[in-house]
């Protein structure tokens, strides 16, 4: 049975990149966990993987950037659960290929599966922020499972934003 | 390298894993494991030089390949060295080589496919073997704010390169090396960390310690009240299966 996961409301988050003087992303966003606390971009965390997740995304030709200037600032937790960094989809950028959020989400799932071979009950903890093309609210998904289990939401993820 | 010799290298590597398994029993006599061990340690050493060689040659699926199989080897190594600890009632020795064994085995795995396989099993008996031979454990982890870290495979900036931490490439493990630690957050107790060697190793109550495994008493403070407890909260790279030096 596919996971089910419901939205919940978001910060708005162009205006906090807005507020850290910070460029607003073309294509997906990789977002910091403190995004919303932040006062400068120098306070900026992300999760540990988010580095790889770049560099993964990349490889496959997916335009994707992280908030701020590399190196990132990470989060190393020594936890068996693989925290993904959180995903934003910006509104304008989907309206080009609503596909991209499936396409992003079988990569990372690719990613995770290969990192947690042998791992036996591996979980990872991920969460998708989407923005409304009309409203511009912006919706979070979160999601702790196998990580097969993020290509299946990624159907939900692409109705959700289908939805006006 | 042609196929005959891969069929002949892979032939013999089963034979050896499967003599190791035939010591792995706690009743084996001890002299038999103690040799057992050693000629298994000359065989890895073996598959290390073949390892080496495919990488020097840019055979990256070869290199990888006896990558799997060094990391395979290296956990029956352990894991056989995990009988002789308990046997010298060196029970926090023991649970070290049971985890390096269950470390080595998920490294084999992501080395190479065939590794990948053949190898769900293995790990499965070891996770069985951490809950029938120790007690359940504490496990810590710590939190802590990286700013730079560099990648093993190119040295280059982490972030400034392809090479994703825990693939292998051409033989060798990338894992990312952390330059600079700006903060240690926090320590949390974890039902499932991510390196099982942090874990508190002795309680303290009332001024007396015991050993988690062993509950013998190892210290007494005079005067000593309330409780808490010692824990290693980090390992060494050397217990890490996955750091392999070219």
């Amino acid at each position: 049975m596919s996971p089910h996961i419901e939205p919940v409301d978001f910060i708005d988050v162009r205006a906090c990149i807005a507020d850290l003087g910070l460029e607003q992303p073309e294509g997906i966003a990789i977002l910091p966990s403190n995004l919303e606390s932040a006062k400068s971009d120098s306070e900026l965390i992300y999760a540990a993987s988010a580095e790889s997740v770049v560099k993964v995304l990349r490889g496959k030709a997916l335009q994707v950037k992280a908030l701020s200037a590399h190196p990132l600032t990470t989060r190393k937790d020594q936890d068996h659960t693989l925290i993904l960094p959180m995903l934003f989809f910006g509104a304008a950028y989907l309206s080009q290929d609503q596909n991209t959020i499936t396409v992003a989400l079988s990569i990372i799932a690719n990613y995770a599966t290969q990192m947690m071979q042998g791992v036996t009950g591996g979980k990872v903890r991920m969460s998708v922020a989407i923005e409304k093309t009309k409203s511009k609210t912006v919706k979070r998904f979160d999601y702790e499972g196998p990580p097969s289990g993020l290509s299946d939401i990624a159907k939900q993820l692409e109705r959700f934003y289908g939805q006006e | 390298m042609d196929k005959n010799d891969i069929k002949e290298w892979l032939s013999r590597f089963n034979e050896r894993i499967d003599s190791a398994f035939f010591f792995s029993y706690p009743v084996r006599d001890k002299e038999l494991q103690s040799e057992e061990i050693d000629s298994l340690g000359r065989f890895l050493n073996e598959l290390e030089s073949q390892r080496i060689a495919h990488h020097k040659a840019k055979n990256a699926d070869l290199a990888n390949l006896f990558l799997g199989m060094c990391c395979f080897a290296q956990s029956m190594l352990d894991l056989l060295q995990m009988w002789l600890d308990l046997r010298s009632d060196a029970a926090n020795e023991a649970w070290d080589s049971l985890i390096g064994a269950q470390d080595s085995a998920r490294a084999a795995i992501r080395a190479h496919q065939i590794c990948a396989n053949n190898m769900m099993d293995y790990v499965e008996y070891l996770e069985n073997l951490e809950k029938i031979l120790f007690p359940p454990q504490t496990f810590v982890s710590s939190s802590f704010l990286v700013k730079k870290s560099d990648c093993s495979i190119c040295n280059a900036p982490f972030h400034g390169c392809d090479h994703i931490a825990g693939f292998p490439y051409n033989g060798v493990f990338c894992t990312e090396v952390v330059r600079d630690v700006s903060e240690i957050e926090h320590v949390a107790i974890v039902e499932c960390p991510d390196d099982k060697r942090c874990r508190a190793t002795a309680f303290c109550r009332n001024g007396i310690e015991v050993d988690s495994f062993t509950l013998r008493r190892t210290q007494i403070k005079e005067g000593g009240s309330g409780s808490s407890f010692k824990a290693t909260l980090m390992s060494s790279p050397e217990q890490r299966s996955d750091v392999i030096e070219t």
